[in-house]
């Protein structure tokens, strides 16, 4: 089992080496990411114009983040119209006091919560046990994960680093009893369990896929209905969200909710779709009596402000996790940080900072899966390639800065060019055996580790050109 | 400046600082871009994407027919406690009465008070409720919380019975929302008009987090019926 | 447009694309002082590096004729990227709209300008055929393996994950070699199971990653890029 498991880490290439050789990590995200591109794949494929609508979606993000305060505005007036509060979270440790403010004040000791990345972001778990009270996380992969006091790896699926039979191992050491390491028997049992969190809860936490400015709505995407059960059965209800979350009117809502479950699994919508719009109503049976609203900033609006705006457009789906090659190949846990793959690697240097996290930008061929899977089209290989230029602010000059810049000028100068060309063929020819290379030396080791490096021809294209220049002219 | 103030100043100069001058995103129109509807027949359709989703669906001609499924599900699940919603469909049906006739305990929604409802929420066996609409192209229920219609009819039993009629299909999931907005004639704004809680349900409860394997049931229903009257 | 990589590596993959575009009527023209379109100094951050190898490149191409490239990369770069870089601009961002609206990739080249499918090629063997990951970008689908549909005689067969990148992605293959490797192993392990003795890709970085790895597997696969199959007769 991965040591990365249980916290945030900058040791990107330590917990690469570690996943590449974990055979059981490498077997679970095969069949994850294939079964969910596969999903992706004819989502899109069965929805008419998914192509343009996903270019509305987009544009409906764009339009949205460049007037977000005013959407803002009316997200709050909207919710306080229905009898809820919205509280103002500038950083993480604002949101954790709102929170354990907000229960403290409605006597709550124990707390479910419905799968929140957000939550996991400020790190609220540990704030509100410190506050003295209880608090169980749902979502059956979410629970398991946190019994066995690990992190998620994967947006939709956070367990999918583990087994059933370390899952059994987990579960059993919680009830006390030795489970089978059969799925169902498992699931039941943390259905049981769960139950019992649900029924005996006085507070609901949950995140938000989306919150209408026009109506107050905040809109849940589950499919285990653990979303639903905690904004039904617990006293009050709180919701954080970051702001990039809201989107302008109730019409813009199914235009994300048709694209959202068929980019992360395939599926027209996922199993439950809750739209929650203000506390319960006077003579309703069920619901919270009480609706918050924690908007967080928490580092976006540094972002919103930047040339890494297109990154708030993400919807959370995960597409991007399940098209990336490398995300493939070293799981979410390596990322280091709350969010992993494609836009994790965008994400943790921007929330955390650029300077912690100075391998993620590169840990990409920016083969651009990730863009077309993308529900929303985000540019994502540019992106890391803008923090790779941001990188360079940091350090002015290095050996490497100064072998692009002459490489660069030896680029711009054909004569230079011809010259260079000849040399390499000089030097690395004799080395070379039927024309290629075993071994090359420095940062090229790094290619010869897995494979064969060509050698210059000994005629290049320019060299041929006069020859059919000339037949040209016949 | 309260932290309200100071965090809306934050975003405000966020959007000034990086919007690009001469660049302007307007809030588009969809124009029709996305709508799948539900082709000639929207009852097919939903059947379809339905039971692709793991939901069961029977169809009946008349309330007799009716009546007569809703007691083979319940002697099939072996059903003791049943939860019976308020809705007019299932008054019209009679089906408190003809149940309780076959000696089955029938806890009315009506009956229960918000402050002991939890109780029979968690200890019935099925949950018998009807629905507000069904989306054909998504294959989903569309259920409005309401005094008569508590969510936890639909969520916490481990088994539900949704009954419906043909007419409360709609083709496709925007024009629910389209509908959603013809509530506003009732009430005065949209916002007013939607209730506490809407939800959509696909199909039963699922979950993959082992192995990817599916298991039904965990947390909400493992099990849904449709009863679609065709009358 | 040869490119650095088709200029000094792959020499063969240029004079293959010239006769083939001379056999179907085209004027070719090479314009000597092009090197590289600053592709790997653009994906590296060094972006005033990048912007002035785009500079170099409008210039040498900076006749009003069509430019064709038998690289799916390097046409993304000048068609996706150079407007991009220059954006700012007032002189050059025009300039680099206009090269990038001129250049085509080879495969597009071939159905969307000169509008044909089969370019009466004949190529005997059994082939398999890897996407490279700029074609996803140019917004280009299934054209090269149309136009490899029509060659004579040449068997296609599929390959598993054609369309999953194959770990060049140029410096990336040589700062995470574990990765990487991992991602060239396994596309040479599905070339391997295709039964194909061809391997058909479209961008010289493609071939020169999968054709090292072939080569350390032993593996007896002839790699041709899209162009020298279509030039045979």
């Amino acid at each position: 089992m991965n040591d990365y498991a249980r916290h945030e880490h900058h040791d990107f290439p330590g917990a690469v080496h570690q996943a590449l050789a974990d055979e059981p990590l490498q077997a679970a995200l095969v069949r994850l990411t294939g079964t969910l591109m596969a999903g992706n794949r004819r989502g899109y494929a069965a929805l008419a114009d998914s192509d343009r609508l996903r270019d509305h979606a987009k544009q409906i993000k764009e339009h949205t983040l460049a007037h977000l305060d005013n959407y803002l505005e009316q997200l709050e007036a909207s919710v306080v119209k229905l009898g809820g509060k919205v509280h103002w979270a500038a950083s993480a440790e604002d949101a954790r006091a709102i929170i354990v403010d907000i229960a403290r004040q409605s006597s709550c000791k124990r707390a479910v919560k419905s799968k929140s990345m957000t939550s996991e972001e400020i790190h609220l778990n540990r704030a509100l046990e410190k506050a003295g009270l209880e608090v169980t996380e749902t979502d059956f992969g979410e629970f398991i994960l946190q019994v066995a006091g690990e992190r998620p790896s994967h947006l939709v699926a956070p367990a999918v680093h583990h087994t059933r039979e370390s899952v059994a191992r987990v579960l059993s050491k919680y009830v006390g009893d030795d489970l089978p390491d059969d799925p169902k028997t498992l699931a039941l049992t943390g259905r049981r369990i769960l139950r019992q969190e649900f029924h005996q809860a006085d507070l609901g936490i949950t995140g938000a896929n989306f919150a209408v400015a026009e109506t107050g709505t905040v809109v849940l995407v589950t499919n285990e209905g653990n979303g639903r059960l905690t904004t039904t059965c617990p006293r009050v209800h709180v919701a954080l969200m970051g702001m990039e979350k809201v989107i302008p009117r109730l019409a813009d809502l199914p235009v994300f909710l048709k694209l959202l479950a068929r980019a992360a699994t395939g599926q027209t919508l996922s199993v439950y779709t809750t739209l929650i719009t203000g506390p319960r109503r006077p003579g309703e049976l069920d619901g919270p009596e009480e609706f918050h609203l924690v908007i967080l900033d928490n580092g976006r609006s540094r972002i919103l402000a930047g040339p890494f705006r297109e990154s708030l457009e993400c919807i959370r789906c995960g597409a991007c996790l399940n098209a990336c090659p490398v995300y493939r190949r070293i799981g979410g846990h390596a990322y280091g940080g709350v969010y992993s793959g494609p836009i994790g690697s965008i994400l943790t240097p921007l929330y955390d900072s650029v300077s912690n996290n100075p391998e993620l930008p590169h840990a990409s061929s920016l083969c651009g899966a990730c863009q077309a899977a993308c529900p929303v089209k985000i540019n994502i290989p540019r992106m890391l390639i803008g923090l790779r230029e941001v990188q360079h602010h940091h350090r002015t000059s290095t050996w490497e800065h100064l072998a692009y810049k002459l490489w660069s000028l030896v680029l711009r100068k054909p004569r230079l060019y011809r010259l260079a060309l000849r040399f390499a063929r000089m030097l690395l020819g004799p080395l070379a055996d039927d024309g290629w290379l075993k071994r090359l030396p420095g940062p090229g080791a790094g290619w010869t580790h897995a494979r064969d490096f060509p050698v210059p021809a000994s005629r290049s294209f320019r060299d041929r050109w006069r020859e059919l220049y000339a037949k040209k002219e016949k | 400046m309260t932290s309200r103030e100071a965090f809306l100043d934050r975003v405000r100069k966020a959007v000034a600082a990086g919007n690009r001058a001469g660049i302007v995103h307007p809030l588009p129109d969809r124009n029709g871009v996305g709508y799948q509807g539900a082709g000639s027949d929207p009852l097919e359709r939903f059947e379809i994407e339905w039971k692709a989703a793991g939901g069961q669906l029977h169809l009946l001609h008349d309330a007799d027919a009716a009546r007569a499924k809703v007691l083979d599900l319940i002697q099939t699940h072996q059903v003791r406690k049943i939860l019976l919603g308020s809705d007019p469909l299932l008054t019209t049906l009679d089906l408190q009465q003809f149940l309780q006739q076959r000696g089955l305990e029938v806890i009315k929604v009506q009956d229960l008070e918000a402050a002991t409802s939890p109780e029979p929420f968690f200890a019935a066996d099925i949950g018998i409720s009807g629905v507000d609409f069904l989306i054909a192209e998504t294959g989903s229920l569309v259920m409005r919380s309401a005094p008569n219609q508590p969510r936890s009819i639909s969520l916490l039993p481990p088994v539900h019975i949704a009954i419906a009629e043909r007419r409360q299909l709609v083709p496709d999931l925007f024009d629910l929302f389209h509908k959603t907005s013809e509530f506003s004639q009732d009430f005065g704004s949209l916002a007013s008009a939607l209730p506490s809680c809407l939800t959509l349900i696909t199909g039963p409860s699922k979950t993959g987090d082992i192995e990817l394997r599916l298991v039904t049931g965990v947390h909400g229903p493992g099990t849904v019926h449709v009863l679609m009257l065709d009358s | 447009m040869v490119t650095c990589l088709g200029d000094a590596l792959f020499p063969d993959v240029g004079v293959a694309t010239v006769k083939l575009l001379r056999r179907l009527g085209v004027d070719v023209d090479f314009p000597p002082s092009q090197t590289c379109c600053g592709q790997p100094h653009f994906n590296s951050g060094y972006h005033d590096e990048a912007r002035k190898l785009a500079m170099h490149t409008i210039r040498a191409f900076g006749h009003d004729n069509l430019v064709v490239t038998p690289s799916g990369s390097c046409a993304a770069m000048v068609k996706l990227e150079y407007p991009h870089l220059l954006e700012n601009d007032l002189v050059w961002h025009g300039r680099a709209e206009d090269l990038a609206r001129r250049t085509h990739e080879l495969s597009d080249f071939l159905i969307h300008v000169l509008g044909v499918e089969d370019v009466g090629a004949r190529c005997p063997g059994k082939a398999t055929y890897h996407m490279a990951c700029h074609l996803r970008g140019l917004g280009l689908k299934d054209e090269p393996e149309r136009l490899l549909g029509k060659v004579k005689d040449l068997e296609l067969v599929p390959l598993e994950r054609f369309d999953e990148c194959c770990g060049f992605g140029g410096s990336f293959s040589v700062r995470f070699p574990g990765i990487s490797g991992a991602m060239v192993e396994d596309k040479a392990g599905f070339i391997d199971k295709s039964g194909a003795d061809i391997l058909v890709a479209t961008d010289a970085g493609c071939l020169m990653n999968i054709l090292g790895r072939l080569r350390r597997r032993g593996s007896k696969i002839r790699p041709m890029h899209l162009a020298q199959v279509l030039e045979k007769t």
